[in-house]
């Protein structure tokens, strides 16, 4: 295992108390938008408009908040603390320069976004089998 | 050195760039309409390149096949699964004419490993397909 000081020193550390709101749905990313969990829980929520809400919870060694800074675009979802949570915040550059010295880094945040683009195909997977849309 | 270790390297470090004649020969193929290139629930861990045209991305339901999405020109796909070792989630269906090129996972790891852009380039596809799905989620 590489030692997780090589990369999380481009980051800057942030604590998070509990119940606290890490970033809400519809908000620019900050700066440093790309977060990783030393310790902690954190639970990203992805609330649809139809009201239907789906939790993701993370414990530490987790890469979240990729997805909106990399699609320039504002947060699709909600991330909370569920407990007092360590977080390291990297900027979109610095984040490429820790994934491009450390293969674990890359490792967990490219898995992360999987799982989580196969919980959104599930889920859409689901709502296109109640309703009639294009098969082939 | 191989030569198809030399090929796998010129497309770490070239990409685009890097495809020639005989890339697309050793790992060139063409699939026609409806052809499928990836069966949902499949342990196969082989990697596709979009060169040309578009595949379906689709879910069996029943007897039909619903699309989830629509992957095109330079899209990378099958690489879910050789990250988190699942069993292929979708199957992928040819729309029209699709030119591929396909690596075995060795093949993928050498580019992978060899070349930080093309971990930029999986963060940004992923990122982007996230989006998409969320955005589509939200139309329904």
């Amino acid at each position: 295992m590489e030692k997780r000081e090589s990369y999380l020193q481009y980051g800057r550390e942030i604590i998070f108390e509990p119940g606290s709101v890490i970033y809400k749905s519809g908000s620019r990313p900050s700066k440093n938008a790309i977060l990783y969990i030393v310790a902690g829980l954190v639970k990203i929520e992805v609330g649809l408009k139809d009201g239907t809400k789906f939790p993701l919870y993370l414990q530490p060694d987790n890469v979240f908040g990729i997805v909106e800074p990399l699609s320039e675009c504002a947060r699709l979802t909600n991330a909370f603390s569920m407990e007092k949570s360590l977080l390291y915040a990297w900027d979109i550059e610095d984040f490429y320069l820790a994934s491009s010295i450390s293969w674990e880094l890359t490792y967990i945040s490219i898995t992360g976004l999987t799982r989580f683009l196969r919980i959104l195909n599930a889920e859409f997977g689901e709502k296109l089998g109640l309703i009639k849309e294009r098969t082939i | 050195m191989s030569d198809r270790y030399n090929d796998i390297m010129k497309i770490a470090f070239q990409a685009e760039d890097g495809i020639d004649e005989e890339i697309i020969k050793k790992f060139g193929r063409v699939y026609t309409d409806k052809q499928v290139l990836i069966k949902e629930g499949e342990i196969q861990q082989k990697i596709f390149w979009i060169q040309k045209g578009n595949v379906y991305i689709t879910r069996k339901m029943g007897t039909k096949y619903k699309v989830l999405t629509t992957l095109g020109e330079g899209e990378i796909i099958g690489e879910m699964s050789f990250f988190d070792k699942s069993v292929r989630s979708a199957t992928v269906i040819a729309k029209g004419k699709v030119e591929v090129l396909i690596f075995s996972k060795e093949d993928f790891a050498d580019i992978f490993s060899a070349s930080p852009e093309w971990t930029k380039r999986f963060f940004i596809s992923l990122s982007h397909r996230i989006k998409t799905m969320i955005e589509k989620l939200n139309l329904i």
